[in-house]
């Protein structure tokens, strides 16, 4: 028998299609693996906040502290743009049912100089 | 899109070691138009931020994807950061700044680096997103 799928809508009228639900599903399962790296990763910020408002630049204690972040913020920034490409696409379709006022905001690049 | 808006000191910390932009830890701030932020702040506590209830991640962090020369030229790369209210609406904001949260040097703690204006102003309903799309660079130095 055909699964039967409804579409259902928010409160405030938005449509939650079967897409855009199995997007959010994605969603909800990197924002989970962010959540697991971010959380091993606190010690290790921690002590490094800690240094660092000593008013070290550098030490030596800081060495694998940083080894830690450089390689956790490789597998962060995956996952907050695979995060960024599903919530783009969920706030795109949101955008069409209107009724959400939500959209990307795009940062232009600087120069601080 | 939203400009770049840098705060002038931020051009001063970078030079004073109140950075170390690659393992640092960037975060994100938001206020209100009536809270606007100028660009003579400083640090985040020349800031009013609006309340943060059930806004995620908390705290907003953000993730540096690079903090590199080519060819002399710097650039930082940021990734997305999506901004989701979860239990209940988020309260209105327009202006996101980034900042700090690690640097410091003595008496200049959580220093600002730039803030962006969306252009009005937004209040998330539950389950909503904002995605900060930090493109290509969110800043680049020299060349």
């Amino acid at each position: 028998m055909a699964k039967v799928i409804k579409d259902v809508f928010t409160s405030r009228g938005i449509l939650i299609s079967p897409t855009v639900r199995g997007l959010q599903l994605e969603f909800h399962a990197l924002a989970k693996k962010k959540a697991i790296v971010e959380k091993a990763l606190a010690p290790a910020r921690a002590e490094y906040k800690k240094l660092r408002r000593k008013g070290f630049a550098y030490c030596p204690e800081m060495v694998p502290l940083m080894d830690k972040i450089l390689a956790a913020n490789e597998v962060l920034s995956d996952l907050c743009n695979g995060m960024g490409g599903l919530a783009r696409a969920i706030e795109f379709i949101h955008a069409k049912a209107a009724g959400s006022n939500a959209r990307p905001m795009v940062a232009t690049t600087g120069k601080p100089e | 899109m939203a400009t770049f808006n840098k705060f002038f000191d931020f051009t001063d910390a970078i030079h004073e070691a109140a950075h170390k932009l690659a393992t640092d830890q960037l975060e994100t701030a938001l206020c209100t138009q009536a809270n606007i932020p100028v660009n003579t702040n400083r640090v985040l506590a020349d800031l009013t931020q609006i309340a943060y209830t059930n806004l995620t991640p908390a705290p907003p962090n953000i993730t540096t994807t690079s903090s590199t020369q080519t060819a002399g030229q710097y650039s930082m790369v940021n990734a997305d950061l999506v901004l989701t209210a979860s239990g209940g609406p988020v309260a209105t904001f327009r202006h996101v700044i980034m900042f700090n949260e690690t640097g410091a040097v003595t008496g200049f703690v959580d220093p600002l680096c730039a803030h962006w204006d969306f252009g009005s102003d937004l209040t998330l309903a539950d389950t909503e997103t904002l995605t900060l799309d930090f493109t290509t660079n969110t800043w680049t130095v020299g060349a």
